[in-house]
């Protein structure tokens, strides 16, 4: 204690917080595509509560395809999903206005209600019956952060893998160049998905599985390499490159 | 030390401030904005934010994390180099000091969290070990390594 040792560590410290010039702090409505919630900006209660259901159906089925159904009509190279059983027709446009609300809300069950979803829906291509999430309205992603890394990255999404999707959805011109909310899978990010997906003959759901990412990622890809040498850079992998970096 | 209070937006303007700094600390003057934001929007759209007791805590964690995202972007040139073009200026964290460069260098993340805790916001290791969510021990493990780590580095005796 002869020399004080904390006084230069707290020296540091206060430099390390730019003590004498912070940052300055984002203005309060952090991005307007995600308000926090109860902002009375949809027409009503009804509305929020078909979205949060649509909400619940999305994740429900992001479940099923964790789990191993498939979500693009991607047979060919899905790295994590092994089972594409129901995919084809590569062009399939969702309505995008009409939803079956009424189809959606009413399975009481969340068990079930995936199960019709994944059900009714007649058009072969695409097992997501939740791809109709709305690209009209803004949707508050109200619904618990899916995961980072799994297929598909959807709505409400977050995390690196969401950050470099929207790099490369910028790069090809899909997304205005932003750095708010690089991280989110937000509703901007949703049309943009479904633009390339139009302009690359995909199945247009808004999700993102190994298909799309693929396409969407190929640059990336060239220049990141592929780390676990599978062929592939899945979501998965880019959150492990520079994990080297920490301790 | 709860906030205590019922709005977001309330909740935003008082724990910013200190978020900022915090954040600024474990990535940077550039990347702090952007690294909290990003925390507070994805902290108060998770289904949990409602029913979180302490938010101050929740939020030094979540912010926590998200620095670490943020930090293994950064770690991966490429996408940095894809990002280059959107943001404005300085691409490496204008430390200025290159002392101080050297030192967040050379810590990591919850070794950065853990100074700035304790010599910056003058905290004991039980308060910080509740803000991170770790145990005070880990508290006094982190602490310890990052002195002896700035020692090599700095020279700070």
């Amino acid at each position: 204690m002869s020399t004080d040792p904390d006084r230069e560590l707290r020296q540091l410290a206060r430099a390390m917080v730019a003590d004498d010039d912070p940052p300055t702090i984002p203005p309060w409505p952090l991005d307007a595509d995600v308000e926090p919630r109860g902002s009375g900006r949809m027409a009503g209660r009804r509305l929020l509560v078909v979205a949060a259901t649509v909400i619940l159906i999305v994740a429900a089925v992001g479940g099923l395809v964790a789990l191993g159904v498939v979500d693009d009509a991607a047979p060919a190279d899905a790295p994590a999903t092994s089972a594409p059983a129901t995919t084809v027709a590569p062009t399939v446009t969702t309505p995008p206005t009409t939803i079956p609300s009424a189809t959606l809300v009413a399975p009481p069950s969340p068990s079930t209600s995936t199960a019709t979803a994944t059900a009714t829906p007649s058009t072969p291509s695409d097992t997501s019956g939740a791809a109709p999430t709305s690209p009209s309205s803004p949707t508050p992603c109200e619904g618990p952060p899916g995961p980072d890394i799994a297929y598909p990255l959807q709505l409400c999404d977050g995390g690196l893998a969401v950050a470099v999707l929207k790099q490369e959805l910028a790069a090809k011109g899909y997304l205005p160049p932003s750095t708010a909310n690089l991280a989110l899978f937000d509703d901007q990010v949703d049309a943009a998905v479904r633009a390339f997906q139009t302009d690359h003959g995909l199945v247009v759901d808004g999700l993102v599985g190994p298909i799309t990412w693929a396409a969407i990622t190929a640059d990336y890809q060239r220049r990141v390499g592929d780390p676990n040498g599978d062929g592939h850079l899945d979501p998965a992998e880019v959150g492990i490159i520079g994990d080297a970096n920490e301790g | 030390m709860d906030v205590g209070l019922s709005s977001d937006e309330v909740v935003y303007v008082q724990l910013a401030p200190e978020l900022i700094r915090f954040a600024t600390g474990l990535v940077g003057r550039d990347d702090a904005p952007d690294v909290m934001s990003t925390a507070f929007v994805k902290a108060m759209s998770s289904p949990s934010w409602r029913s979180v007791r302490d938010r101050r805590a929740f939020m030094y964690r979540a912010v926590l994390n998200e620095a670490r995202t943020w930090t293994r972007r950064r770690a991966t040139r490429p996408i940095r180099e894809a990002a280059a073009a959107w943001r404005d200026a300085a691409d490496e964290p204008a430390a200025g000091d290159t002392a101080v460069a050297e030192a967040v260098a050379a810590l990591s993340l919850r070794q950065r969290a853990v100074i700035v805790l304790t010599y910056w916001a003058d905290l004991p290791p039980a308060d910080i070990a509740d803000r991170l969510g770790i145990s005070e021990g880990a508290v006094r493990r982190h602490l310890a390594r990052a002195r002896a780590r700035l020692r090599e580095v700095l020279h700070v005796d």
